[in-house]
C-alpha cells in the first residue's frame, strides 16, 4: 500500500507513554514508603517500573495507526473484502482449491497484493517456484476494471 | 498475448508469463543454487516488483 493510499483511511496516533511522568514517580516513592499500600497500589508501582526500567521502551517512538473513522474503516473493509473474494476466486482457478494445496511447502510460494495511487490502482500477484523447471510462474491480475487492450506482463527490471 | 475487453464492458485484466532462474544471474547478480529459503523469498518480493499489467484504458 502506497502513501497516498494508506492515507485515506489511517491516521497516525501519538502514544503517550505517561501523562505526567514527574508525578507519577512521587506516588511511586510514596508508594514505596508506605507500609500500608495496597495490592493495587503496589501493582501501579511494578507497572511504572516495568515501563521506565526498559530502556528501548522509553526511547523509542512507537507508531500507532488507526482508521480516520467509522466511514473509512467502511470502505476499507469493504475494498478489501472484495479484493479477497477476487484473489480467491483467481487462485482458486490456479489450482488452488484450497488452504492446504496454498501451504504446500513441495514448492515456494509467494502471494502479494497492492493498493497505490488513492487505492485506484489494485493488483495481486502471485509466484510459484518450480525448480525442476528452472523457473518462477508469475499470475498476475488487476483488482480494478479498465476497458481496453492489455498486454501479457511487461518486465521492468531497473 | 494480447486481449480485448468485450465492447462496452470493463474487464480486471490478467497475465501470466514465466521467469528463467537463468536471469536471476543477469537482472540481481544471484545463482538460484547458491541461495537458501529466505534468499528465495527475497528474490520472488524483488521479482514482483518488476512487474506490472499494462493496460491501455479507454478515457473520455
Amino acid at each position: 500500500m502506497d502513501l497516498s493510499s494508506f492515507e485515506q483511511y489511517f491516521e497516525e496516533v501519538r502514544v503517550v507513554k505517561t501523562e505526567n511522568a514527574s508525578e507519577m514517580m512521587a506516588k511511586v516513592i510514596h508508594t514505596v514508603h508506605d507500609e500500608a499500600a495496597d495490592a493495587e497500589q503496589l501493582d501501579e508501582v511494578l507497572n511504572f517500573i516495568k515501563t521506565f526500567g526498559d530502556e528501548k521502551n522509553v526511547n523509542e517512538d512507537l507508531a500507532a495507526y488507526r482508521f480516520k473513522g467509522k466511514k473509512q474503516e467502511d470502505l476499507f473493509l469493504n475494498m478489501f473484502g472484495q479484493m479477497i473474494m477476487t484473489m480467491q476466486k483467481f487462485l482458486a482457478d490456479k489450482g488452488m482449491e484450497t488452504i492446504d494445496k496454498l501451504l504446500d511447502s513441495s514448492n515456494l510460494k509467494y502471494l502479494k497484493m497492492r493498493i497505490t495511487r488513492e487505492s485506484h490502482i489494485r493488483d495481486m500477484i502471485f509466484m510459484v517456484e518450480y525448480p525442476d523447471k528452472a523457473e518462477y510462474k508469475v499470475y498476475m491480475k488487476n483488482l480494478y476494471e479498465t476497458h481496453g487492450m492489455y498486454h501479457r506482463l511487461n518486465l521492468r527490471v531497473s | 498475448m494480447i486481449a480485448l475487453a468485450p465492447e462496452k464492458k470493463k474487464i480486471m485484466a490478467e497475465g501470466h508469463c514465466s521467469y528463467s532462474f537463468g536471469n536471476l544471474w543477469k537482472d540481481f547478480g544471484v545463482h538460484y543454487h547458491t541461495t537458501d529459503y529466505e534468499d528465495r523469498l527475497a528474490l520472488c518480493s524483488v521479482i514482483a516488483e518488476c512487474y506490472r499489467l499494462e493496460v491501455f484504458d479507454k478515457r473520455n
